[in-house]
């Protein structure tokens, strides 16, 4: 399969070197065997422009078939050309999409700021690609909650992207939320990430769509910094939907904490395939990595691999995975006390999600999650 | 209120309770006392309908009519309630939300107008209060990280919001300090009258110098083997359950 990509790279492309390189890994991952990656490796993709001139500031970051159309107040958008990839990345797609496209859009946060990213897709006949750069400066603190929507799309593709800088001391809080509707656009993210020294990443997914969806993370940890990293999927009919990460302690006193938490009906697919690296400089590191998934029907299907690779004998670190059906005892307790059974089993599936929805730090954040998990949830029939 | 006659129950393929015969009267504090493992808790999830147990003989006749095959949401709501000995924690699970939906499923069942938000949060603060629990456990999720002694106080407090008419307390008493014992007693004394009947399962006679009970039976091995008053408790605190043995 990864010979399409080959072939669709020149072999003196620098990128070209970088997929031969991480082929042979990449055809044991969970998401090569069980996501439809060879869909976005053969749709032919259009880069939109990426900063039009006729960009306005107004009260969010909106970008409009992957053009920015509006910015909000203190940031500061422009287009990138020359742009160093991270050289050690583990996904093929990341360099496959940085390939594609020849701008990047470039967003600078040099003062705190709360903001919001809405994508926007009303184009059914041209296939997507294209990636943000993100650079939070020194001790800045930021908040940023991404969403993506739809009008009249069927059955396209985005293949789409983010590279975060946050320098020293920097702080940033970023939230995705996407509903996307049955047959209208399936998502692939390849992103990386780099946390320097200090520096704090709150990195929280909330996938509850209708469409096949699937983000790739690499996240690499300097001395001192943190990453906190939660992804809730919400997946129903033959969606296949998940979170792939590799986190990278590379400096000694890093904490990552990384909590997924699946809810799989009908005929959905669900994968969590996730990495926590500590390299031999790493000392007293803080790892914990943990998975559960909860299958509603017996179509369902978890894959779920969580890994620890650990070069240094000084650390704190755990990982686990649970797939299951939901608690009985739970069940009971609620319908011992007059609770039907099927408003019992959506007050446990909801408190399965809620406890990823209330530790969102930013509360207006976890206000809107909540609404829309609420807004998905009711609408299905689900048990 | 209740009658139970032969019931036979099986827990997997063993045989638990292997033909009890009990009626617990309308407006009466009985108490159930045995060994451990006689088959006094299983005895209440029979009562409740737990999917653990498995009725093979026998009926429970609740308010005139055979409840062994009605499902345990109906059980709560015709006025059953058990307190669990080891409530579960259900993280993510508003203990304000999650009482509400009881009392309003309660209220739909006996075609009464339901509680709203705002009037159920003054009833819940004033049974809180009544039962010096913290304010902060109305918003916290259900049982999660409660202690022992809280947990038994929450089962209290839904008890208190539901006013069940039969209720059965399995070891309401246990891993209780002096205080949170005599919280929780006067929440039981506040529930008794004429129409309600508690069943409370104990292993010592403390709980009971606070409620004051009418009748005391004995389980052992599966079979209620002597029914008398308060003064089987003190053959039982004096003399252990050999005492029995010997009579029989």
């Amino acid at each position: 399969m990864l010979e399409i990509l080959e072939n669709r790279i020149d072999a003196a492309h620098p990128f070209f070197q970088q997929i031969k390189r991480v082929k042979s890994e990449y055809v044991k991952t969970q998401h090569f065997k069980n996501f439809s990656v060879q869909a976005f490796l053969q749709t032919q993709y259009t880069s939109t422009p990426h900063c039009c001139s006729s960009a306005k500031e107004g009260k969010q970051l909106c970008i409009k078939n992957g053009a920015v159309e509006e910015f909000p107040k203190g940031v500061k958008i422009s287009e990138l050309e020359n742009f160093n990839v991270d050289q050690n990345h583990f996904d093929p797609l990341y360099y496959f999409s940085h390939s594609l496209v020849e701008k990047l859009i470039f967003i600078e946060l040099d003062k705190d700021i709360s903001f919001e990213i809405e994508h926007i897709v009303d184009d059914s006949d041209n296939a997507l690609s294209y990636r943000v750069v993100v650079q939070v400066g020194k001790s800045v603190h930021a908040n940023i909650y991404e969403n993506f929507s739809y009008e009249g799309v069927r059955q396209n593709k985005i293949l789409y992207g983010v590279d975060v800088e946050l320098l020293s001391s920097a702080d940033l809080t970023w939230v995705r939320g996407e509903t996307l509707g049955e047959n209208s656009l399936d998502i692939l993210g390849s992103h990386s990430f780099c946390v320097k020294d200090h520096a704090s990443l709150e990195l929280k997914s909330f996938d509850m769509g209708q469409t096949d969806v699937l983000h790739i993370y690499k996240i690499d940890l300097d001395e001192f910094s943190r990453a906190d990293l939660a992804h809730l999927v919400f997946g129903t009919h033959k969606t296949k939907r998940g979170n792939i990460a590799q986190v990278h302690h590379n400096k000694a006193y890093a904490k990552s904490v990384q909590e997924a938490r699946t809810i799989l009906h009908e005929k959905a697919t669900g994968i969590f395939d996730s990495k926590i690296t500590v390299a031999h400089d790493a000392k007293y590191s803080s790892a914990f990595q943990n998975s559960k998934a909860i299958l509603l029907d017996s179509n369902a299907h978890m894959y779920a691999k969580p890994q620890l690779e650990i070069y240094t004998d000084e650390l704190e670190a755990s990982h686990g995975s649970t797939i299951g059906s939901l608690d009985e005892d739970a069940l009971f307790y609620l319908c011992s006390r007059g609770i039907e059974v099927k408003k019992a089993k959506q007050i446990l599936v909801s408190s399965f999600a809620n406890t990823l929805i209330d530790a969102i730090s930013k509360p207006e954040f976890s206000k809107k999650v909540r609404e829309n998990f609420e807004q998905v949830y009711e609408k299905k029939d689900l048990l | 209120m209740i009658h139970i006659d032969n019931l036979h129950i099986n827990i997997g393929n063993k045989e638990i309770l292997k033909g009890v015969d009990l009626q617990l009267e309308k407006g009466k504090v009985h108490v159930l006392m045995g060994k451990n493992g006689s088959g006094k808790s299983t005895l209440t999830k029979a009562i409740v309908g737990h999917y653990d147990v498995d009725v093979t003989q026998g009926s429970i006749m609740y308010k005139g009519e055979n409840i062994v095959d009605v499902s345990p949401e109906e059980r709560a709501l015709k006025g059953i309630f058990l307190s669990f000995q080891n409530p579960v924690e259900i993280d993510g699970v508003n203990n304000a939300y999650f009482l509400r939906t009881a009392l309003n499923a309660k209220e739909r069942y006996l075609e009464k107008k339901e509680t709203n938000a705002a009037d159920f949060l003054k009833l819940m603060r004033k049974h809180v209060q009544e039962l010096g629990m913290s304010p902060d456990m109305i918003a916290r999720s259900l049982n999660a990280g409660f202690s022992g002694g809280e947990k038994k106080r929450n089962e209290i407090l839904q008890m208190e919001i539901l006013e069940p008419d039969l209720i059965l307390l399995d070891e309401i008493d246990s891993g209780l300090d002096i205080d949170a014992l005599k919280a929780v007693a006067e929440g039981i004394n506040r529930l008794k009258d004429s129409k309600r009947t508690f069943l409370i399962i104990t292993h010592y006679r403390r709980i009971l110098d606070y409620i004051a009970p009418d009748i005391v039976h004995v389980l052992q091995d599966g079979k209620i083997v002597k029914t008398g008053g308060f003064e089987l408790v003190d053959l039982l605190e004096s003399e252990g359950y050999d005492a029995i043995q010997k009579d029989l």
